[in-house]
């Protein structure tokens, strides 16, 4: 199968470009809107390239996010929390990797 | 433009008479949930600058008190002489119009990175901050017999449940809300007699001109409670801007502020009670974001901005999770 030419992050390139150019001659909420769709249209690229996964909690507990939450709720975790802690530390890196990673303190970038 | 503000023209009219008149009509923000004109009234020879703040769009679920509590709120501030603009007139069933009011305009600077960058180059972050402190203590010392009318509120009744019941509502499971909720339960601080709350007292809701803080903005979430929820809240690592490393809204650190709110008569709350409310106010602004993408994804009220804030639960996520485990102050 040959490859859709340009590829698909090609066109969210090109999509972004040209909104950050179109703002220019937007003026107040619409300018502003542009440059958060750009911001979105950046956030679409990063998952592309590397959907990562918030799979850390997953892994270490196995449960699926209704049997989590209840088990959050109810304590059931309490004597897991450093091991809890961490695990939802590591999937919020993560999401925050592919949101805004200048966002992230310095030792979680590029990881 | 014929039409376009006659609904204020009239609702001018019924108040001020028909010789009253319109003029320099400007329209400051038409968005999907509100419409804000600013505008002079001409009375003879007199002229006033105005702001007319309409709400166009309200959730079942709002987490937001109507325009006319923010109203009414607005002017008990106002006569116990704390500075808020002017309260003018709330718009009512008779005007036909959207919900909201009328107040004064008040020239100055609301933009939070400015204001720190005014700030820093003045040399002026603790003496801001020490002026929050003392308006902040003014506040949360006002007659509670002025403000009964917020004492059923959610937030007034218990504001850890109000957040949980919010995030259930909006049918999104998210750990890291779950764990926030979850810890905050935990570690409850020792009850304290209500005060007004401002609720949402941070940078962006301040009125500045040069380094004074000349008018309290933004009383939707006004409730009753514990004034550390106000100092919480400034102090929450969201609502430090471009300055993370300064607690008090990103202008200074903790001593100027909370010096000047205990000589105007505030409780000082000790380290804990201070830090529950930080991850307090990081849990809520997460469940806030939280709303704006489920309004999104419903198809309530869509744009770039409510998708973003969505994606940016995340952020307020991290930062959380750093603060929950000791990285963050």
């Amino acid at each position: 199968m040959t490859e859709a030419y340009p590829p698909l992050d090609e066109l969210l390139v090109t999509v972004r470009d040209f909104l950050m150019e179109v703002r220019q001659s937007l003026t107040g909420a619409q300018r502003y809107h542009a440059q958060v769709a750009a911001y979105l249209l950046e956030i679409a690229m990063r998952e592309l390239k590397d959907p990562g996964g918030e799979v850390a909690v997953k892994n270490s507990f196995g449960l699926d996010m209704q049997r989590l939450r209840t088990a959050i709720r109810s304590g059931a975790l309490d004597s897991r929390d450093e091991e809890l802690s961490a695990a939802l530390l590591t999937d919020a890196i993560a999401a925050v990797a592919i949101t805004r990673p200048d966002h992230l303190h310095p030792e979680h970038r590029d990881q | 433009m014929a039409g376009r503000f006659d609904d204020l023209a009239a609702a001018i009219a019924r108040r001020f008479g028909s010789a009253a008149r319109i003029e320099n009509v400007e329209v400051a923000t038409l968005g999907g949930s509100n419409r804000t004109l600013l505008f002079d009234l001409v009375e003879g020879a007199s002229r006033r600058r105005l702001v007319s703040r309409q709400q166009t769009y309200l959730a079942g679920d709002s987490p937001f008190i109507s325009p006319e509590e923010q109203f009414r709120v607005m002017r008990e501030v106002y006569a116990c002489g704390l500075p808020v603009p002017e309260p003018i007139f709330v718009y009512d069933e008779a005007d036909g119009t959207d919900a909201g009011f009328v107040t004064a305009f008040v020239a100055g600077e609301t933009g939070p990175k400015r204001i720190q960058a005014d700030a820093d180059a003045n040399g002026a972050g603790e003496s801001m901050a020490a002026q929050l402190g003392t308006l902040l203590g003014r506040l949360h010392g006002l007659p509670l017999d002025r403000f009964d009318f917020l004492a059923s509120r959610a937030d007034s009744v218990d504001p850890l449940s109000a957040q949980r019941d919010r995030y259930d509502g909006y049918g999104e499971i998210r750990p890291v809300i779950e764990y926030g909720l979850h810890w905050l339960d935990r570690h409850r601080p020792p009850f304290r007699p209500s005060g007004l709350v401002h609720g949402d007292f941070r940078l962006g809701n301040f009125m500045v001109a040069g380094t004074a803080i000349t008018s309290l903005l933004d009383w939707e979430c006004a409730h009753l409670g514990s004034g550390a929820e106000d100092i919480g809240w400034l102090c929450t690592r969201s609502w430090r801007f471009a300055r993370p490393d300064l607690p008090v809204g990103g202008l200074a650190g903790t001593e100027p502020f909370l010096a000047a709110y205990a000589d105007a008569g505030g409780h000082v709350p000790d380290a804990d009670e201070h830090r529950w409310w930080q991850i307090f106010g990081l849990t809520r602004w997460a469940i806030l974001n939280l709303m704006q993408a489920e309004g999104h994804m419903r198809g309530t009220r869509r744009g770039p901005v409510y998708a973003a804030c969505g994606r940016n639960t995340a952020l307020v996520e991290y930062d959380l999770m750093m603060t929950l485990t000791g990285r963050y102050a």
